[in-house]
């Protein structure tokens, strides 16, 4: 057994991306530490939970969603989750939320790493079946004394028809910590994910492009993050929808602040299909003088019955708001401070109370150290 | 005589490379509330701001005073922390910021929040981003509600009836002579009971309607002309315009000048 007990400073962290210990208010629980699973518990019959290798054991068809949303041979990243997969089979979490099941506490998932310089593969895949309605919080971190490493989490999620997913990522890395999440969602008719990311902390780079194919009629994603980007890190950041069914819509939604870092916010939608609707939006922040935001969105329309469009506006905190909040009686910095967590805004993100309750405490926790 | 709550001493004022005030001088004593007229661009807002201590108003000669202390060089939010607060005539939205969340910080006196906003018609703008997507007429009662809330000494309002119907002006005065102590029966010779004063500007002068005021003023081309009871000064301005003023501006001017002669003679 390679992996040590987590201790109380690693559960600390767990808990700040999200993660309750006890498994309070939550639907289940699935955590990853290192390369190992930790616990895998459902809390509800809505809810199967599986390690990806047992899933694959217990039921043939497991197989025909593997490898179906993200490209194993697309980057060196994938080819290498896709070898280690060959020798030792995968880990990571095989999640199915039952037809017709709902659910107001979320499912919980944590991967965590606690070895230093450890390269940490896992491979996810989420059925949200007909009618079902879940919300999952993952978050993803490092023991205090971890400072590099390497993070590459392949997910693919599938919603079937008339299902309802919401997907919130918390990641809280290292300074060295290289992170590369492949994700690919298929959304079928009348379907509806939303995916919510948040990182606030040091990584020497987070590079991902979450893609979405909207196959059905009337279906819906929504991509939002809320980013901050210290000295030395970089994030890398878009997402990408086809809207392939007549009917679909997307909306690609960033927050994005610069301390010094390099943030890069891509968005990327593809109309396919007629009556469908696009839209990308990026605001960006600087807090210093120094750091790079570069907002990339493209737009392609592949037929003409469709409706893009992108807005994007970068720059310092206007002027004119802080003082207006100062001339109520708060300093400079409360008022910098009050407009960075009201930029970074949670309520965007449209969470059942309890959990969006939750993560503004965390989120706040993790303001507070950044700023 | 009674004690001063804002003195203003020959004040000029530059805002983006033009002078804007000319040499103001004036005094509300606490208790009182004063009136500004004048055309649009004759520097009335430019003044409030001033005063505010916005970054962007540099002055360039003379002084101002709150109670007695030199503020002159003060910082916008140390002036506010003192007492000074003022009503934005072109309020900014601030997105990410609960309305209710600013009045959480500003409580200042005993006053209830939830009540207070619905009194002013703001309950359902609570939870709210501040300002954003607010109409003309619920920004201003915004701005009431958080002046109550904050509970100011010296309280500025610019335009607080500008865009405004006729009705919710009736709700704004009430509330605006809340701010002011209105409702404190004022015995001068009992001393100073009522301890807030106003400078409001108005460009209608329908507040003056509902808010009663001592004195006022007309202000042309950042400088001030006439002195004079309100609802005299708002007649002669409602029967002849500005153009009786701007008589006045050119012997404030010739006045000047030869001030210059006497002085370089």
């Amino acid at each position: 057994m390679k992996q040590n007990k987590l201790n109380k400073d690693d559960i600390e962290k767990m808990e700040l991306v999200g993660l309750a210990p006890d498994d309070k208010d939550r639907a289940g629980t699935f955590t990853v530490i290192d390369d190992e699973i930790d616990k895998s518990k459902s809390k509800t019959e809505g809810v199967e939970i599986l390690g990806l290798s047992q899933a694959l054991k217990k039921y043939d068809w497991a197989n025909d969603y593997m490898w179906q949303l993200v490209d194993p041979h697309k980057d060196e990243f994938t080819e290498r989750v896709w070898k280690y997969e060959q020798e030792h089979g995968p880990v990571g979490q095989f999640l199915r939320f039952k037809k017709g099941m709902i659910s107001k506490e979320p499912f919980q998932s944590c991967f965590f790493i606690k070895l230093d310089r450890f390269v940490q593969t896992v491979h996810n895949i989420i059925i949200v079946e007909d009618e079902a309605e879940f919300h999952i919080i993952t978050g993803c971190a490092v023991a205090s004394y971890v400072n590099s490493g390497m993070h590459i989490g392949i997910t693919e999620i599938y919603l079937e028809k008339n299902a309802t997913l919401s997907y919130t990522m918390i990641h809280d890395w290292a300074p060295e910590m290289i992170v590369r999440p492949r994700t690919g969602i298929r959304i079928d008719s009348g379907s509806k994910f939303f995916s919510n990311y948040i990182s606030l902390r040091e990584t020497k780079i987070t590079q991902m492009y979450p893609t979405a194919r909207l196959v059905g009629e009337g279906a819906l994603v929504k991509f939002t993050s809320l980013i901050l980007a210290p000295p030395n890190s970089i994030y890398d950041l878009g997402s990408r929808a086809y809207l392939s069914a007549p009917n679909t819509s997307a909306e690609i939604i960033s927050r994005v602040i610069t301390k010094g870092g390099t943030a890069i916010s891509r968005g990327n939608i593809i109309a396919e299909a007629p009556h469908t609707r696009g839209h990308l939006e990026c605001n960006g922040l600087f807090l210093s003088d120094d750091g790079n935001i570069d907002a990339v969105p493209e737009l392609t329309a592949k037929v003409r019955d469709t409706d893009l469009s992108h807005e994007a506006a970068l720059g310092k905190i206007s002027e004119e708001k802080l003082e207006y909040l100062m001339a109520r009686g708060l300093t400079r910095d409360e008022s910098t401070q009050m407009m960075i967590k009201g930029f970074l805004d949670i309520d965007i993100l449209g969470l059942p109370p309890a959990l969006e309750k939750e993560i503004r405490y965390n989120l706040n926790l993790m303001e507070d150290e950044a700023l | 005589m009674s004690e001063i709550m804002l003195a203003v001493d020959d004040l000029w004022v530059e805002v983006g490379g033009k002078i804007v005030i000319k040499g103001i001088s004036f005094e509300i004593p606490v208790g009182k509330t004063h009136i500004l007229f004048g055309p649009n661009g004759s520097g009335k807002s430019t003044l409030l701001r001033t005063i505010m201590g916005f970054s962007a108003y540099k002055i360039i000669k003379g002084k101002i005073f709150f109670r007695e202390n030199d503020i002159t060089k003060l910082p916008l939010a140390e002036r506010a922390k003192l007492g000074i607060g003022i009503s934005f005539q072109e309020a900014p939205a601030i997105t990410g910021v609960k309305l209710n969340q600013l009045l959480q910080i500003l409580k200042n006196n005993g006053a209830d929040i939830e009540e207070m906003a619905t009194n002013l018609k703001m309950e359902n703008h609570l939870m709210r981003d501040i300002n954003a997507g607010f109409s003309g007429g619920e920004k201003k009662r915004s701005e009431i509600l958080q002046l109550i809330i904050q509970n100011p000494n010296l309280v500025l309002l610019d335009e607080p009836e500008s865009g405004v119907d006729i009705g919710n002006i009736e709700l704004l005065g009430k509330y605006i002579d809340k701010l002011l102590q209105k409702e404190v029966h004022h015995n001068e010779m009992l001393g100073n009971i009522r301890s807030k004063s106003g400078l409001i500007i108005t460009h209608t002068g329908h507040i003056l309607n509902y808010v009663p005021a001592d004195k006022s003023y007309v202000i042309i081309n950042g400088k001030l002309v006439c002195k004079g009871n309100p609802s005299e000064v708002l007649e002669q301005i409602s029967n002849n315009g500005f153009g009786h003023c701007e008589e006045c501006f050119r012997r404030e001017v010739i006045k000047d000048f030869k001030g210059i002669c006497y002085e370089t003679k």
